[in-house]
């Protein structure tokens, strides 16, 4: 094992060398179909973003890619003097660190108690109907959550006052749609820190068992630390994927009230660029929303290091 | 080091590699489209030309197999193959996506895409192919033709008219809607004024706090969180304030100079009357948050006393009411409004709407066929047969050679959800041209199957009752008549193909008003004015007088190209 290891730990050491790729050609080979499929449909499309630097409207959009008039970096000047586009960026980052945060939260503590449950038929059975709603569209879900919190909703009647849950123009509205989105997606988030749990050596909750420890105390010194790793990495996935708040949650959710605290920046790259018909400056919105994503990922990855925890890239 | 040096220069050459791939596509791919599009066009049997055509307002398919599709390809050897936006009414990624491809089909209904459509060089100018092959479609436009050339820079006819040429409206819903019992307990007076309709709803509303099912009535209530704000929020608004006839979000003074609605003083008095009918509970306090779902349920459950709305918009919840018979909760139109001195625009004749209609794309593969088309469409005959049916089927000719329709054949179209999809009358007349109701042909018959009559046949127990105490004929009568009006220079505006600079403007402008009119609505009505005040410098720091400018200026042009 150690011997493995160590000659492993060499190869990686070892220099790009034309006996190497020979020594490795099979595992090449195997590569090359997802380096090609990399490419293809990865880095070719990339290429798109040149439209980001030109005016792309209708009458330029036919032309071939150098026959456009190049405008430098007027379309982003344009997207960040919008009146909406602040607003926009802090409700992204707004509803992204609620929906990570509570959606973590939410998934975690769902997981360990189904992981607890020591029914196995009623265990399965409450995993299965947690994660239908995953697979129910948008459209669906938010005519629900209409009914239920909407002004004049079930919930509104049910406790006899307006609540404003969805008719409140501030961060509430956020808290409502990061609600509805746990109530969708808790049951398949938690999937993933279940196996995770599955995946905890049984020994040791013997071992804490004999030591006298009670329930409480073994999810918190032998569960939780053994999915740590597990909870980092989905972290550092969620923070990548900030800013990619998806639009249709949103365009469903909202009306004339909150729209202000509902526009998001795919949102917002839909109105501004398709519904306007200017591609140009659509592409420079989602543009930035890609930098900002990277940034985030790698600051995300640092943070996860100094925590002691293995990183991602 | 080396090897990332290396990797990044296989990157960039694969990138440069694939985008010339690309463009030599590119150049493939129309070459090969061209090909394509031939090889369609002869596979069609015999002498029938297929052409394809995209209706932006189709809600069903069309298979082009009923009686009056095979006598219109009869007429011209033309047959039609219609697609139409898929997921429900947004045509405009479907042109997005048609411009992004370079597809076209050969006959276009864009809607308010066209614009689009125009600046991408889609559309052919038809002015030289309606001068030699459509003698009807100029007839049919009449005096109105010039209507429908771009501008004055650009006199090019890139499309006709997806409505009616002329003609007389026998029904409208009016500035505002009532159920019929409220107006029967003030004994069939027609409010002339605000505070006049106020006190109806709340007298109504006093005697009659709660529907027969126990529900609690509603005052007013709107559709107002999605795009149905425009209808029920921002329309009315203009009518009943300023007497305005419907030119979308704007008010054209006399000397054809634009105004953003919003800014009116007159809108400032209605929505200061709404903020306090909200105030007062009278408007309905969900309404800004209610989907249209809901808002149409509330009206078929008969508990919403008045509506701001246009008939097309709330008949679903009425008809429900109707086949229910209650006709006492079903709504009065009536011309109210803001006072007795300002006259409800609902008969007025603005003039052609032109900006949206079916065009000719430049890649149609046999454009005179296209016209020749269209030219039978506009046609007498091509007329009768798209709104009668087909002779001695769907209507006989009496004695005097005036046609008409048997009592099965009118109850067969009005109970019958598929008439017009199974017998094709009526199917293929949208969105192509077509004359107005009550516009008699040379036989002395009316082009489309309403009529006064038959307006008058159809009307239920309630509204036969109203005529009888109003001593008219129409309901529409007690409206101010259109010979009252005259007609504009220019077209209705809302329907323009607007460049891109100035959509780019307006529908920031749409975005800040929708927010800033519910907010003035439903804040505290101390707050109004401030709200109002908030909104309008938001508005103008959006580029509204920039807008304003715009709009006159297109408005001056189309003037100048109409009497060019």
């Amino acid at each position: 094992m150690s011997a493995k290891k160590a000659s492993k730990e060499k190869k990686i050491k070892q220099k790009f060398s034309r006996q190497l790729m020979w020594k490795q050609r099979y595992l090449l080979l195997m590569s090359v179909p997802f380096v090609v499929w990399l490419i293809i449909f990865k880095y070719i499309p990339l290429w798109g973003w040149t439209m980001a630097f030109q005016e792309v409207k209708p009458r330029t959009m036919t032309l071939p890619i150098w026959e456009r008039p190049f405008v430098g970096f007027s379309n982003f000047i344009k997207a960040f003097q919008d009146r909406m586009f602040t607003q926009t960026v802090i409700n992204t980052i707004g509803l992204s660190i609620l929906g990570i945060a509570l959606g973590t939260v939410s998934a975690i503590l769902f997981a360990l108690v189904l992981n607890e449950i020591r029914f196995n038929k009623f265990k399965k059975v409450s995993q299965t109907i947690s994660y239908l709603p995953h697979f129910v569209s948008w459209v669906v879900i938010a005519s629900i959550a209409k009914m239920v919190l909407n002004d004049g909703g079930m919930l509104d009647t049910l406790f006899g006052k307006n609540l404003g849950l969805m008719s409140t123009n501030s961060p509430l509205f956020w808290v409502t749609v990061c609600l509805i989105n746990i109530w969708k997606e808790v049951g398949w988030d938690a999937i993933v820190y279940l196996s995770a749990m599955a995946g905890i050596d049984q020994g040791l909750y013997e071992a804490a068992k004999v030591d006298g420890a009670n329930r409480l105390q073994r999810i918190w010194h032998i569960t939780l630390p053994g999915i740590k790793p597990t909870i980092v990495v989905l972290l550092i996935m969620g923070i990548g994927g900030a800013l990619n708040v998806g639009m249709e949650r949103q365009m469903l959710l909202s009306n004339g009230i909150v729209q202000d605290h509902a526009m998001v920046l795919s949102w917002f790259a839909y109105v501004r660029g398709i519904g306007n018909s200017n591609y140009g400056l659509g592409t420079a919105i989602g543009m930035f929303q890609s930098l900002v994503g990277v940034i985030l990922l790698l600051i995300a990855n640092k943070v996860a290091g100094w925590l002691g925890e293995s990183k991602l890239i | 080091m080396k090897k990332r040096r290396i990797c990044a220069m296989l990157l960039a050459a694969t990138m440069v590699a694939g985008s010339l791939a690309g463009c030599g596509d590119k150049k493939d791919d129309t070459s090969k489209k061209g090909n394509d599009g031939t090889e369609g066009g002869s596979e069609t049997s015999g002498d029938v030309v297929e052409l394809t055509f995209f209706n932006a307002d189709a809600n069903q398919d069309d298979p082009w197999t009923d009686p009056v599709a095979e006598a219109i390809t009869e007429a011209t050897g033309v047959k039609l193959k219609t697609t139409r936006p898929v997921g429900g009414n947004d045509e405009s990624e479907a042109v997005a996506l048609m411009i992004a491809e370079q597809n076209y089909p050969d006959i276009i209904f864009a809607k308010g895409s066209a614009g689009n459509l125009i600046e991408a060089g889609a559309m052919m100018d038809m002015t030289d192919l309606i001068e030699e092959y459509g003698p009807n479609i100029k007839k049919l436009y009449g005096d109105e033709f010039n209507k429908l050339k771009q501008s004055a820079d650009d006199p090019a006819i890139y499309q006709l008219s997806a409505y009616v040429v002329g003609g007389t409206k026998f029904k409208d819903a009016g500035n505002l809607q009532i159920q019929w019992d409220a107006l029967k307990a003030k004994d069939y007076k027609i409010p002339e004024s605000l505070e006049e309709l106020e006190t109806m709803i709340k007298d109504y509303l006093k005697a009659n706090p709660k529907t027969d099912d126990g529900l609690d009535k509603i005052g007013i209530s709107l559709s107002a969180s999605d795009w149905h704000w425009l209808i029920t929020l921002g329309n009315p608004a203009g009518f009943i304030a300023d007497g305005a006839p419907d030119n979308g979000q704007w008010i054209v003074n006399e000397n054809n100079e634009a105004i953003y609605k919003f800014a009116s003083d007159n809108e400032r008095e209605y929505f200061k009357w709404l903020c306090r009918m909200y105030n007062e509970g009278i408007l309905d306090k969900d309404f800004a948050t209610q989907t249209h779902e809901d808002y149409i349920a509330k009206i078929a459950s008969g508990r919403v006393v008045t509506l701001f709305d246009k008939d097309w918009d709330y008949q679903d919840g009425e008809k429900v009411l109707k086949a229910d018979g209650k006709y006492g909760l079903t709504y009065a139109g009536l011309p109210t409004c803001i006072n007795a001195d300002t006259k409800c625009p609902s008969l007025m004749y603005q003039g052609l709407t032109t900006g949206t209609g079916v065009g000719i794309s430049n890649s149609c593969k046999d454009p005179v066929a296209a016209i020749k088309f269209i030219d039978f469409l506009c046609s007498d005959e091509g007329q009768v047969l798209n709104k009668w049916g087909i002779k001695d089927v769907n209507y006989f000719v009496d004695d005097e050679g005036h046609r008409y329709r048997t009592e099965e054949e009118i109850k067969y179209s009005q109970e019958d959800a598929d008439y017009s999809k199974k017998t094709g009358v009526g199917f293929h007349n949208y969105p192509f041209p077509s004359y107005g109701d009550g516009i008699l042909d040379p036989t002395g018959s009316t082009y489309t199957t309403t009529s006064k009559e038959a307006v008058i046949n159809e009307y239920n127990e309630e509204e036969k009752a109203a005529c009888e105490k109003w001593g008219v004929d129409l309901l529409v009568d007690k409206f101010p008549q259109p010979d009252e009006f005259t007609t504009p220079d220019y077209s209705p505006l809302w329907a323009y193909a607007m460049p891109l600079e100035f959509t780019e403007i307006t529908d920031k402008l749409d975005e800040v008003a929708w927010s800033a009119l519910i907010k003035c609505v439903t804040g505290k009505e101390a707050d109004f004015d401030k709200n109002y005040d908030k909104m309008l410098e938001d508005l103008e720091s959006t580029g509204m007088s920039d807008a304003e400018k715009m709009m006159t200026d297109i408005i001056a042009e189309k003037v100048a190209a109409a009497k060019s």
